[in-house]
């Protein structure tokens, strides 16, 4: 009887905490579900994407050469990206603690996968006041199969989604205090310097920080906001002029010799073609149709509903600056769609959350569409079960390994 | 004072002729800064030097402390801070329809003269030790380093010469290049507070604020901070000589 009691008391106990802190619990089941279906299988599927070497091997340039790429750097892309990167491998133990070098940027992408899904749960509660929203955003964000095939790959798109989320936690989740608005800023143009394409936010974080900081402070706070995002920003063009690399040949500021051009580059790439958009949809809408389709509308249904609504508004816009920069013609790539996804999920999570809203007896349909959620979420991962079980990694390892067999005398 | 159970009023003191020369502005929203923020930060803080008007202290607080120091320059601010060593609080209030306005120096000449004063009454106060009095740690940095002030600034001066030096002798690599364009940085942030502040200073008395003024500022912020560098230097030169006398400051009486 006495050991029953006790065992009451206990259970007691730990559903009172469990109740107590029951925000941090959910985010720990997620970050666990989340973890589980992005880092499961990574290093076998997909197949290592030759940019994903481009991006290891700057790394390592930066690490062991001190320069900026083993080629010439030819302001191809900034290189927040990559730094951080090497400063990974410098914290883990070298390049190799987890195989071939890119397994370990792939665990880096696991890693800023999971804070990711944190500051995705964070903003989403933060702009309904409900966790159900979070809930849902962050699960079509982590197990959409779309998702999961870019994520795991290590692209400065996945940095960049890492460092604009945080910049959106900040200013959407915390009190407006200056060090805040600071913090956003960096972070922001952390985002801005790992890829370039982060810049196609911008208006959207000015118009956010706009209607966040209340209008006493809102001027100082906007002067604030964009002079620390210009000044980082600046750091990267300064490089370019310190090393005579920021002008193109022959124009009249140039210093002479031969030499690369950051701006000769933003001009190339800006008016750069290519990529078989229809393709690509094909390839998106392979792995999941749901995604685009639904995040699309909602996002449109957004927009209407933030006419009056401020939240709902931001996360159309969120949404549509970068379809905008998607369709905006040029140069298009297949793992572009990343930038997408998490705003994609964002507007999904929040407009289901405005349906449940209307209903009375929340909590039960809640619970109710979260079970069916999870259903359709599992069987989308079970077609696409390749995600878990192909390898296909493995012809690229065996000729990795017939290499090192044919050159003996490199030190491996 | 009877409401917020305090011993001690510091009010606004505002200087208004912005617009009535290039140093002015400058002059105008150094005090723009200090009785509308920055006291309000030192009396949070419980270092609270303060201002020479416009300021309420209770009689039995004066003869507590023996009044005022009549050998410090800027007694008022040393009343300040032994008052507040004393743990008592000061309650700060700028409110813009009751300041006390005031007019900048006359020339630049006796904007010199007040600075090398006011910043050598600092030194004096930094001296004298009686902030060694404050009970909490930051306190007691805070207070070395609003009255050591005037000391860092004529350092300042030193710090131009080296970096003018270097920008046209010394060839760096450009990571420290890079590294060493931090304090132009600095400036731009500080010259952009400036431009709010007058904005917010204009807007606030319902003034007029004037394009010009940004522009013209681009090229006068370095040569107003050179004039205070300048005060700061006479200061700890007068100091160190031991020279104590009263430079008055002349004013034009704009607002008499």
């Amino acid at each position: 009887m006495q050991l029953i009691n006790n065992l009451k008391l206990i259970i007691q106990n730990i559903s009172g905490f469990i109740l107590k802190h029951k925000e941090w619990f959910i985010i720990g089941i997620l970050l666990i579900i989340s973890g589980v279906a992005h880092g499961y299988n990574m290093f076998h599927f997909p197949y290592y994407e030759n940019d994903e070497g481009t991006y290891m091997s700057q790394a390592w340039s930066v690490i062991t050469q001190g320069k900026m790429s083993h080629y010439t750097y030819f302001y191809d892309h900034s290189p927040v990206g990559w730094f951080l990167i090497a400063l990974w491998t410098k914290l883990t133990g070298g390049f190799f603690t987890f195989g071939i070098s890119v397994n370990s940027g792939r665990v880096l992408m696991l890693v800023l996968h999971l804070f990711s899904t944190f500051f995705l749960f964070k903003i989403a509660k933060k702009m309904t006041g409900s966790i159900y929203a979070g809930i849902f955003s962050v699960l079509i964000f982590s197990l959409s199969p779309l998702g999961i095939y870019f994520q795991r790959r290590v692209l400065l798109d996945n940095i960049m989604i890492f460092w604009l989320l945080m910049s959106l936690y900040f200013i959407i989740c915390h009190r407006r205090r200056l060090l805040i608005v600071m913090l956003s800023a960096i972070t922001f143009a952390l985002s801005v310097l790992s890829k370039e394409s982060g810049i196609f936010f911008l208006p959207v974080m000015l118009y956010l920080l706009f209607i966040q900081i209340n209008k006493q402070h809102r001027k100082l706070g906007l002067i604030f906001w964009i002079i620390i995002f210009g000044i980082i920003c600046s750091f990267y063009p300064l490089y370019a002029l310190l090393k005579g690399e920021l002008f193109p040949m022959g124009s009249i500021f140039d210093s002479g010799g031969e030499h690369v051009s950051l701006i000769e580059t933003l001009l190339w790439q800006a008016t750069r073609g290519g990529g078989d958009t229809i393709q690509y949809l094909k390839q998106w809408f392979y792995y999941d149709k749901f995604i685009i389709i639904f995040g699309v509308i909602s996002t449109f249904i957004n927009l209407l509903l933030g006419i009056n609504k401020k939240y709902y508004r931001i996360v159309a816009l969120l949404s549509l600056s970068y379809i905008l920069y998607l369709i905006k013609g040029g140069l298009l790539i297949e793992f572009y769609i990343i930038g997408l996804i998490p705003f994609l999920s964002l507007n999904i999570g929040i407009f289901l959350w405005f349906l449940i809203d209307k209903i009375n007896k929340k909590q039960l349909i809640s619970l109710f569409l979260l079970v069916i959620f999870l259903f359709v979420l599992s069987k989308k991962l079970i077609d696409k079960q390749e995600i878990y079980i192909s390898n296909q990694v493995i012809d690229q390892e065996m000729a990795l390994s017939w290499i090192k067999k044919i050159f003996p005398m490199i030190k491996w | 004072m009877v409401s917020k159970k305090v011993n001690i009023v510091q009010s606004g003191v505002q200087l208004m002729n912005y617009n009535s020369s290039w140093f002015s502005t400058f002059n105008v929203l150094e005090y723009f800064f200090w009785f509308k923020s920055a006291l309000h930060f030192f009396s949070k803080l419980g270092v609270t030097p303060l201002g020479g008007n416009t300021v309420f202290i209770k009689k039995k607080l004066m003869k507590k402390i023996n009044g005022w120091d009549d050998a410090c320059l800027t007694e008022d601010a040393d009343i300040g801070i032994r008052l507040s060593t004393m743990g008592e609080k000061v309650r700060v209030i700028y409110a813009e329809k009751y300041v006390t306005q005031e007019e900048t120096p006359d020339s630049i000449k006796s904007l010199i003269k007040q600075r090398t004063r006011w910043q050598q009454g600092f030194l004096q106060i930094l001296k004298k030790k009686d902030w060694m009095e404050y009970p909490k740690i930051q306190q007691k940095l805070f207070a070395f380093y609003i009255l050591g002030y005037p000391f860092y600034q004529a350092m300042l001066m030193i710090y131009i010469l080296i970096s003018l030096f270097m920008m046209i002798f010394v060839k760096l690599s450009v990571l420290t290049a890079m590294i060493s364009i931090l304090p132009f940085y600095l400036i731009l942030l500080q010259y952009a507070i400036q431009i709010f502040g007058l904005y917010e200073f204009t807007n606030i008395y319902k003034l007029k604020f004037f394009w010009r003024h940004p522009i013209i500022m681009i090229f006068t912020f370095i040569p107003y901070q050179w004039i205070l560098c300048f005060a700061s230097v006479r200061a700890v030169i007068r100091e160190v000589k031991g020279i104590n006398n009263w430079e008055k400051t002349e004013h034009i009486g704009a607002h008499r």
